[in-house]
């Protein structure tokens, strides 16, 4: 069976730290929202914490967009331009998650660098990564330094709304995340596609596309 | 020194034999004496046909006098039984000038005659004085003492002073005979130095005044007529009638506009004239402050004694007093507010409960934003909302969030009584104000004020500023404020304007501050983990468990369908992260 180096190790890196400062950032996000329910650190030491893994989140991000630029990968975020082609293999994979799964067919998708997400993967990342992140860091240094953006914040709704919007983007993140790992699971075994994110390599299908 | 002996008088201690009666006067002129008393009397007889100036000038005692006085000229006092005293000691020059030169000493001191002195066994000096004055009304009746409407009130008055306490004992004259002597306000003393009431709606008003209050006072210059314009030297009309001793207080003040007139109109402005303007007689008028006639200098009320303020506001006062600057007040050089430094003296406002007086802070403290952005984030965020008083009033006091409805360019608040029809109209007077009623009540307001309506958050304590504690004491700790269980936004109030300036409070349920309504009603207002949108909680569990759901969903249908996938290839391929 031949090995495909689908994950680099600045990929993977950035992947790791990624899940350490999402880790970092809700369990202090929560105790910043819900102090007096949960008590697990001060207040003041809560929102440092969340101001530092903001930033660092805001640097990882920068590095994934300049990785990707440079390296120019980013079109494997991007979705197929062609609608008709690309409804016709997002229903493929729907049918697979939804059908063929559980009869055994074989996933209609084969990962490649160069082609490393299935239609579906590509929407829900593409939205995530060019949508959801940015609206989370946006949402976020507003919330960060209020005097500074005091205006700006006025004039989008104010500091409730942008409250809301970072809150609801993080709601999504952390419901996806439950979707994101489960979904990790179903590889040929259910730990293949986790040790890839360790090792970068992936045992390619035998009769690979 | 008492008087014991009869037809004696002890006198510092000596004794003297009183002369026989009518042995100065009476002597013919071949006595060896004449040759002494007949130039003299040439003199007095010849200034006699010049005009003079006064009473007293040049005039000689009488013949019964001048035996008297040979003892009585030197000082001497008579004490009576319950130890009053009175001096014996007659000047003859101020009794030769006297409207009553012409008599005998025993024309009033009727139980003396010349050649019978027995000692007086008065029991006070009030019963002998009382004893003596019967002489008076023997020659001066009833009738002609009750002429002067003024004089029969003073001398009717059941606690009415004796004549000699305005016309004097021996130097007895006319109170007009005043006129002549030293300043109007000497004249007025005349009388009202000794007690003098008067009554008004049954309650006993002093009138009477002590020369060293006007001496003392910042108007020691002035006449009393300069005030009391009414009044003079040649005329006292009979008092105004009041209604009661605030009416008269008030009335009083009037005068000093006449000099102060600036201060008059900034008073004019303020919420203790509206108070008077409704009627309110307790309101206070220059003299509640500054006194009638022992005004103090305007340094004075400066002073932890000498503060005017505390005379109606003692609880205020109290807590003033034990507060950080009330503490520092009596002893620091650098001036710690008292009353009128936030208050104003004059134009003094209603007292705001939503919002303390911040700007009064800033002039003596103003690098409080550079301070607090030492620990505080956003300190200019954390500074519009809190009041300095949230943080630096201890923690025994109860904060309140106030959602004043102002007019967005003035910041002004809105009129109540507009507040109020629109909640009547939405049937709300009676009780808390809910979410959506307060949103609806925003939306009214909208629609009708002429104004941008906008609603300024401000969490503050109630009569906030005068428990301002210690640096050391200053709330520290975030979680305070920004906590789910934070006391501090339990009560919740808006705030609109009374006609007279005054503040009116209506309660809001507590709900509003995490409302969704809120979001845009409160948008600035955002105290994380306080008021955070509950309705959020609520639509993160929802999606969190749908998040949560698909795994076991998903999982529980793949282990529900593991007999159709038995004996085929495992499935290929990447599946979705």
């Amino acid at each position: 069976m031949s090995r495909i180096y689908l994950h680099p190790l600045p990929v993977r890196m950035w992947h790791w730290l990624n899940v350490l400062c999402f880790v970092v950032l809700i369990v202090t996000g929560a105790q910043i929202r819900y102090r007096g329910i949960l008590n697990f650190m001060p207040f003041s030491t809560a929102v440092d914490i969340h101001n530092i893994g903001g930033f660092s989140l805001i640097g990882l991000f920068l590095v994934w967009a300049a990785y990707y630029i440079v390296s120019g990968r980013m079109k494997v975020y991007l979705p197929d331009l062609n609608i008709k082609r690309f409804i016709e293999s997002s229903w493929k994979q729907a049918r697979y998650y939804g059908y063929g799964i559980f009869r055994g067919e074989p996933n209609p998708f084969h990962a490649s660098p160069d082609h490393k997400f299935n239609p579906m993967q590509q929407l829900a990342y593409f939205g995530i990564m060019f949508f959801l992140m940015p609206l989370l860091i946006v949402t976020g240094i507003l919330l960060w330094d209020l005097d500074r953006f005091a205006a700006f914040i006025d004039g989008i709704g104010g500091i409730k709304a942008v409250s809301a919007a970072h809150l609801l983007v993080t709601i999504f993140f952390v419901a996806f995340l439950f979707v994101h790992v489960y979904l990790t699971t179903l590889g040929r075994t259910p730990w293949e596609h986790i040790k890839a994110m360790f090792t970068g390599y992936e045992d390619a299908p035998e009769h690979g596309h | 020194m008492v008087s014991s002996a009869r037809g004696t008088i002890v006198v510092k201690g000596t004794r003297r034999t009183a002369r026989e009666p009518g042995a100065s006067m009476s002597a013919p002129l071949t006595n060896p004496l004449s040759a002494v008393f007949l130039p003299i009397l040439c003199l007095l007889l010849l200034g006699a046909l010049f005009p003079r100036t006064g009473h007293a000038a040049g005039a000689q005692p009488n013949a019964e006098a001048e035996t008297c006085l040979t003892c009585h000229a030197g000082p001497g006092t008579k004490t009576f039984s319950d130890g009053t005293t009175v001096s014996v000691q007659i000047d003859g020059k101020r009794f030769a000038g006297s409207v009553h030169r012409s008599f005998g000493c025993t024309s009033c001191h009727r139980d003396v005659k010349l050649d019978d002195h027995p000692s007086a066994t008065y029991a006070t000096k009030r019963q002998f004085v009382l004893h003596v004055q019967a002489s008076c009304s023997s020659c001066h009746s009833e009738s002609q003492l009750k002429a002067n409407p003024l004089h029969q009130r003073v001398i009717s008055r059941q606690d009415a002073q004796p004549c000699s306490a305005c016309h004097g004992s021996h130097a007895i004259a006319k109170v007009l005979a005043w006129k002549d002597r030293g300043s109007s306000t000497q004249y007025c003393l005349t009388c009202h130095s000794k007690p003098l009431t008067r009554s008004i709606d049954g309650k006993t008003v002093s009138l009477t005044i002590d020369d060293a209050w006007i001496k003392g006072s910042v108007h020691s210059s002035h006449e009393c007529t300069d005030c009391h314009t009414a009044y003079s030297k040649g005329g006292h009309p009979s008092p105004k009638v009041f209604a009661s001793g605030r009416e008269l207080t008030h009335a009083a003040s009037e005068t000093c506009e006449r000099c102060h007139l600036e201060k008059a109109v900034k008073e004019k402005d303020s919420i203790h004239a509206v108070l008077l303007a409704k009627g309110d007689q307790r309101a206070p008028s220059c003299s509640d402050c500054h006194g009638a006639h022992q005004v103090g200098p305007g340094a004075l009320a400066d002073t932890m004694d000498g503060v005017p303020c505390r005379k109606c506001h003692e609880e205020i006062f109290d807590a003033y007093r034990t507060s950080v600057h009330g503490m520092k007040k009596p002893t620091a050089t650098a001036h710690p507010p008292l009353c009128a430094a936030c208050h104003t003296a004059h134009e003094v406002k209603p007292a705001m409960a939503s919002r303390s007086p911040r700007d009064m802070c800033l002039s003596c403290h103003p690098a409080y934003e550079k301070e607090h952005g030492q620990r505080l984030p956003n300190p200019k965020a954390h500074l519009e909302m809190v009041a300095c008083t949230a943080c630096h009033v201890p923690l025994e006091y109860k904060r309140s969030i106030y959602l004043r409805l102002t007019d967005a360019a003035t910041g002004k608040l809105l009129n109540d009584a507009e507040v109020q029809m629109l909640l009547k109209k939405r049937g709300v007077t009676a009780k808390q104000i809910g979410p959506k009623e307060l949103w609806q009540l925003y939306r009214d307001l909208t629609a009708t004020q002429a104004v941008n309506v906008a609603v300024a958050v401000s969490m503050d304590v109630r009569r906030n500023a005068h428990y301002l504690a210690p640096k050391d004491i200053a709330v520290k700790q975030c979680e305070i404020c920004h906590s789910a269980d934070s006391s501090f936004f339990n009560t919740v109030a808006v705030a609109a304007a009374a006609a007279d300036g005054r503040e009116v409070l209506h309660d809001v349920d507590p709900r509003a501050l995490g409302s969704a309504y809120g979001v845009v009603l409160l948008k600035r207002f955002y105290v994380m983990s306080g008021t955070r949108l509950t309705a959020m909680d609520y639509a993160g569990v929802m999606i969190i468990l749908g998040g949560m759901a698909f795994p076991v969903l998903h999982g529980t249908a793949r282990m529900m369908t593991r007999h159709l996938r038995q004996g085929t290839q495992k499935p290929e391929g990447r599946a979705k992260r």
